[in-house]
């Protein structure tokens, strides 16, 4: 008799139990290698994203001073100033006579000075601040706070860095100092450092990243002003100098336009080196480093 | 559950399986091919950026030196892998100094300007009155002017600095020149702090000529045609040197009052110095405003630009 059964042979009837478990095992290792690969890619390209910008906002930092420091204009005050003796350095570099300068994101801003100061964090880092004052802040030995007078703005450029050092170096003394041995004040209200260096680490393994920044000597503005106005004959009423870091007669610092005089502009201390005692920046080494 | 037992089938099946796989490896490969490219990009962008911006330094210092003539090939170069530099020695005199105006109290001029920027007459009177008042160092307020009290009020204290202006982005912070930047961005291509006085008949542009001697600029072309020399072309070595009576008697103007006359002038020292290096894709610009560029040179002015 014939018999009406589809399939001969036990094999044409499906997957065994070993087959399907063989198969799922295996199917399992290849998703799981492919999700490892495609996992590991989209870790590292995150990661190198992270890496990118931590980088180039770095790099926007270094380019925002190198422009600042470049188009500071011909009477711009510079003063830097150690207010630790001990790690983390910290320091204090005043601009004055820079308006403009400091301008943020496009934003204009007019400042009698700007500051960029280090804030020491609890996880014994540093924080970078610039600070906008709308009155002159080198004027006095006392510092702003010691006066009452607050920053008009404050914007942290740089959160928790290992470190932050300033040195200066006026060209005329160049020979006279190691690379090394650059003072960390600079005090002279009627001079400018020519050149400015800055060593920063970042994080605590990273390297020290040293940028060294020129500061042209150019030409006093008011002096060139001066010049112009004489050649235009101006019948416009001119005082010496002005507002904008100037002196300014009849008006008094920040003030509503009655009385006043001109802004005093008291000599500063000399000193020099980490410490913050002793010693002119110019002709005295730091020692204590 | 319906199985099939055609073998060509199953091995369609693996073959399935396979193309994932690949698909998926190469997917991953592309994403760590493009990543590396990237760093690599990013890399060679830094590198490219410093090496262009030492080519702009390259042809600043080669414009500055005064035996260089505004004409010299020298002044632009190129190297190995597409890098070198381009550097032009201008006259600051070519752009309206806006501190001469105001000294000048020439309103007029400023009305003018910021009207064929589509600024009204009203507004571009209050804001050449706000410019006066930024720059004199008294209190009173011009008929549509701003001092303190307005500035005060805005919660500016330190405003208006009561002194010319040392950087065109002091500009900015004066009443009303937020509405001429909108009108025009480029404003500042216009004007400077640093020219010697009057607009420089020579260098200016024929736009420039046209609205500081009021005529228009069909009938300036024939002195820009003059000071072009033959090639017709602006700073090559056949420029022609122009007095302002010149300028003004081939105009056919005539100033008793000595306003148009007080706008111009030639030969003005202070010069213009713009470089561009560039490294592959990357340029960087720098320019330095100086005078005394032949004899005794002075720094007035030095800044990298962004490059639009």
């Amino acid at each position: 008799m014939k018999q009406n059964t589809p399939h001969s042979s036990p094999t044409k009837k499906g997957f065994t139990l070993f087959e399907l478990v063989l198969a799922l095992g295996i199917a399992g290792l290849v998703l799981t290698s492919i999700f490892r690969i495609a996992d590991g890619a989209v870790r590292s390209t995150t990661k190198m994203v992270d890496m990118q910008n931590e980088d180039i906002s770095r790099d926007a930092f270094f380019s925002f001073l190198r422009n600042h420091f470049d188009s500071l204009p011909g009477n711009a005050v510079i003063n830097l100033q150690n207010t630790s003796s001990a790690e983390p350095f910290l320091s204090e570099m005043t601009f004055q006579n820079t308006p403009v300068s400091f301008n943020w994101g496009g934003v204009p801003i007019s400042a009698e000075a700007t500051r960029l100061i280090t804030v020491p964090t609890i996880t014994n880092g540093i924080d970078i601040v610039l600070e906008y004052y709308d009155e002159p802040i080198l004027d006095s030995d006392e510092g702003p706070a010691e006066r009452g007078i607050d920053p008009i703005a404050s914007i942290v450029l740089l959160n928790d860095v290992r470190l932050f050092e300033w040195s200066v170096m006026d060209g005329r003394k160049y020979n006279n100092f190691e690379r090394d041995d650059w003072p960390y004040i600079w005090e002279e209200n009627n001079r400018r450092p020519t050149y400015v260096e800055l060593k920063v680490i970042f994080e605590n393994d990273d390297p020290a990243i040293t940028r060294l920044f020129w500061i042209p000597t150019k030409a006093n503005p008011q002096t060139t002003m001066n010049a112009l106005k004489n050649k235009a004959g101006s019948p416009i009423e001119q005082g010496s100098s002005g507002n904008g870091g100037q002196t300014e007669p009849g008006r008094p610092q920040g003030g509503n336009g009655t009385g006043g005089g001109g802004r005093p502009t008291g000599a500063r201390p000399e000193g020099g080196g980490r410490p913050q005692s002793g010693g002119n920046p110019g002709t005295t080494p730091p020692a204590g480093r | 559950m319906k199985v099939s037992n055609h073998p060509s089938l199953k091995r369609g099946a693996t073959l399935i399986a396979v193309f994932w796989i690949m698909a998926v490896m190469g997917l991953a490969l592309v994403a760590t091919v493009k990543i590396s490219r990237y760093q690599s990009d990013v890399a060679s962008s830094q590198i490219n950026g410093i090496e262009a911006r030492q080519y702009a330094e390259m042809g600043i210092n080669l414009a500055a030196n005064p035996s260089v003539e505004e004409w010299d090939p020298i002044l632009r170069q190129n190297f190995e892998n597409d890098a070198g530099f381009q550097a032009k020695i201008l006259s600051e005199g070519g752009r309206f100094n806006i501190n001469y105006i105001l000294f000048q109290e020439d309103k007029k001029l400023l009305r003018d300007i910021f009207q064929k920027w589509g600024v009204d007459f009203d507004v571009a009177s209050e804001i050449a009155d706000a410019l006066i008042d930024w720059i004199d160092s008294d209190d009173d307020t011009q008929l549509n002017g701003a001092e303190f009290d307005y500035y005060e009020g805005q919660g500016h204290f330190n405003r208006p600095f009561n002194r010319p202006f040392y950087e065109l982005d002091e500009v900015r912070l004066v009443r009303g020149m937020d509405l001429v930047e909108a009108l025009n961005p480029r404003w500042r291509d216009w004007f400077t702090v640093w020219s010697s006085g009057g607009l420089d008949v020579v260098e200016a542009p024929a736009e420039f000529l046209a609205m500081a001697t009021e005529t228009d600029i069909q009938q300036v072309q024939p002195l820009i045609d003059i000071t072009d020399g033959a090639d017709g072309i602006r700073n090559t070595e056949d420029d022609q040197p122009l007095s302002v009576q010149d300028a003004l008697a081939n105009l056919g103007i005539e100033d008793p009052s000595g306003v148009i006359p007080g706008r111009l002038a030639s030969e003005d020292p202070v010069k213009r110095i713009e470089s561009v290096g560039f490294a592959g894709s990357i340029r960087r610009k720098v320019v330095l405003i100086i005078s005394g560029r032949t004899q005794n040179p002075q720094i007035l002015d030095r800044k990298e630009v962004v490059i639009q």
